[in-house]
């Protein structure tokens, strides 16, 4: 009964002369857009913006040595991650193990406090914002990108975006508007400013973001 | 109806703060007048074909495997909410930090159905701990001192006192966290709703909306028949729009958009409830009020309001929208009667027009308000002085002359006794 006499009051609201007024779009000014060459500069500007730290390494291996140094020099022994298929560095898994480092995956039965490091790849990355891009699919899980209170991020330079407006038009253009409509947008840590206005991280989300650009192209 | 000294002067530095960081946002943006203004249009289009974009988005949400339900009414929407949570055995609940769950006064149905309801926005936890009013639609606790919040914690948490603000939020998010790892049902007002994918997108900076979304088994999620948009593309301008007025930044910090329950092995509700609620805005739009309708609720208004500034929303009858934007939609929203008197909480100083970031001409709003009231309410002895006084204004030297005479006569200064 209440759909019903919802929709017949708010037609009666909505006389038939008020549509087709807006019918003519007003048009957006063109926006500047990032040149390709320039998105990981661009990127990571944003980044610092943000408060995260990052590092470029030109190759896969490269950055796979890279990340093993900085776990090593953090102390980290344990990762809430996405599975190792879902990461864009082969022989991650088998690189961890020899370093007794575990990639724990996330169950929220037997997420453990103690563990406070998160490691995701992303889907996509906004270089205007310093945005991830994450689509939950099996072995993509958004929680270690939420719970722990650091999170690391192994992105593909290749998976870079100028802004919002050009990564969707790319995506609808690969018909990928079913992931668009699904995808969690992350900019920046987690911040609340309800204390006096005093600006306090990783409430919910984490309170640190370190990413990992691997030139991949 | 003044607030305290001390409430007065955290609006008002809430005022300044954001007001400066939103203008900061917005100078980085090519053209502000002409993006304002298509944000105002992608709000406007689906106004116009409101019952059509509803029904888009009840076929895509459905299609997706969403049960979608009607509610004309706050009673009818807790009473659906209630039934959905008997259904399932639930017994507590989690919930984010939307106006539209205030309007329907959840929180109060939960209690009285015996559902333990967690408010899990780390701002809403401090107004439950303080005992306090909401002030703001996006900072609702700005008005509370830290010597209050300490003091609170002292005493239902047997917290030593502070005020170092990094321990109290230490304080609030463990006791969150706790709630939000062991609960399997959330309950979300959502931003907005895409009609073109049946996406479901809720907006914040702490991580709240992903994280209720990302552990709960079941979900019901509330939209205003109002706040459906129309394609992914405008959804994004809203969303850059909203997160510059309402916090000064290019996007929020987390976009969470929910479109199906989610099978095994990936995150989300397995299932999902969507009401579609009405409350009083189809009598909005037919009273001739629809443009107010666009507001997106990123407070923008509040923050260069002066009334608002030197009252807070306790001025406001206790609805949860407040400001300039709670003066006109009020006296609609709330039971016939009660806030008529809200229209006249202006100083007719147009500030709140164009900070609006979807062009809702507020001003007009409220003196299309005061005409309607004043016409209403005036006895005939009124309005035959008024279009008196209306006709002397326009002449001014029988205007002059009029008051001298009336002065000699003593009609408006008697002789002093």
């Amino acid at each position: 009964m209440s759909r019903s006499d919802i929709l017949s009051r708010l037609n009666q609201a909505t006389p038939s002369q008020a549509q087709g007024q807006t019918d003519s779009q007003t048009p957006l000014p063109a926006s500047f857009t990032i040149p390709y060459s320039q998105q990981p500069k661009a990127f990571s500007t944003a980044w610092e913006v943000l408060g995260g730290t990052w590092e470029l390494h030109e190759n896969a291996t490269a950055a796979r040595l890279a990340f093993l140094l900085y776990l090593r020099e953090q102390n980290i022994r344990f990762i809430i991650a996405w599975s190792t298929s879902n990461l864009p560095l082969e022989g991650l898994g088998e690189m961890l193990q020899g370093a007794d480092i575990q990639l724990v995956s996330p169950n929220r039965r037997d997420i453990d406090p103690d563990i406070v490091v998160g490691l995701t790849s992303a889907s996509a990355a906004l270089a205007a914002t310093g945005s991830l891009v994450l689509v939950p699919e099996p072995g993509q899980s958004w929680l270690p990108s939420l719970l722990p209170i650091r999170h690391i991020i192994l992105l593909p330079t290749s998976r870079l975006y100028p802004d919002l407006n050009g990564w969707r038009q790319a995506w609808v253009n690969e018909d990928k508007i079913d992931d668009i409509a699904r995808s969690l947008i992350i900019t920046g840590p987690s911040s609340s400013n309800d204390i006096e206005l005093h600006s306090h991280r990783g409430i919910f989300g984490p309170r640190s973001m370190h990413i990992l650009l691997i030139q991949d192209d | 109806m003044l607030a305290d000294n001390h409430t007065r002067l955290a609006l008002q530095r809430l005022s300044h703060t954001v007001s400066r960081s939103s203008a900061q946002a917005w100078a980085g943006v090519q053209d502000q007048e002409a993006v304002r203004s298509r944000v105002g249009w992608a709000r406007q289009r689906v106004l116009d074909q409101l019952p059509m974009y509803l029904e888009r988005l009840e076929n895509a949400t459905e299609a997706n495997g969403v049960q979608v339900q009607w509610a004309d009414s706050a009673q009818n929407a807790n009473r659906i909410i209630i039934e959905i949570l008997q259904s399932l055995d639930v017994k507590e609940a989690l919930r984010n930090h939307a106006p539209l769950l205030d309007e329907i006064a959840l929180d109060k149905a939960a209690e009285a159905n015996g559902i333990d309801l967690t408010r899990l926005h780390p701002g809403d936890r401090i107004l439950e701990l303080t005992n306090s009013q909401i002030s703001h639609p996006v900072w609702p606790a700005a008005h509370l001192r830290i010597e209050d919040i300490s003091e609170a914690a002292r005493e239902q948490w047997s917290m030593p006192t502070t005020v170092d603000p990094d321990i109290l939020a230490s304080a609030i998010r463990v006791r969150l966290r706790r709630r939000l790892i062991g609960s399997r049902t959330a309950i979300l007002g959502l931003n907005f709703a895409v009609a073109e994918t049946g996406s479901m997108v809720c907006l914040d900076n702490d991580g709240h909306n992903p994280s209720l979304i990302a552990l709960a088994r079941n979900a019901i999620l509330l939209l205003s028949v109002e706040q459906v948009v129309a394609d992914s593309e405008d959804l994004h301008l809203l969303v850059e729009a909203y997160a510059r007025s309402a916090w000064g930044r290019p996007l929020p910090a987390y976009v969470t958009q929910l479109c199906s329950p989610s099978p095994q092995k990936i995150d989300g509700p397995r299932q999902i409830h969507l009401i579609l609620v009405d409350n009083r805005r189809s009598r909005i739009l037919d009273r001739g009020y629809g443009e107010a309708l666009r507001c997106i609720h990123c407070g923008a208004c509040h923050n260069v309001c002066p009334v608002y500034q030197q009252i807070g929303s306790q001025g406001y009858d206790d609805s949860p929208y407040s400001g300039p934007i709670g003066a006109v939609i009020n006296p609609i929203l709330l039971r016939p009667g009660l806030a008529e008197h809200q229209p006249f909480l202006s100083t007719n100083c147009l500030a709140c027009g164009p900070a609006c970031p979807v062009d809702i001409d507020l001003p007009a709003l409220l003196q299309q308000h005061r005409q309607e009231l004043a016409s209403k309410i005036a006895s005939s002895r009124e309005r035959s002085a008024i279009r008196l006084w209306r006709y002397l204004l326009r002449r001014p030297t029988l205007f002059v002359n009029a008051f001298r005479r009336a002065g000699r006569r003593r009609v408006i200064m008697p002789r002093r006794k």
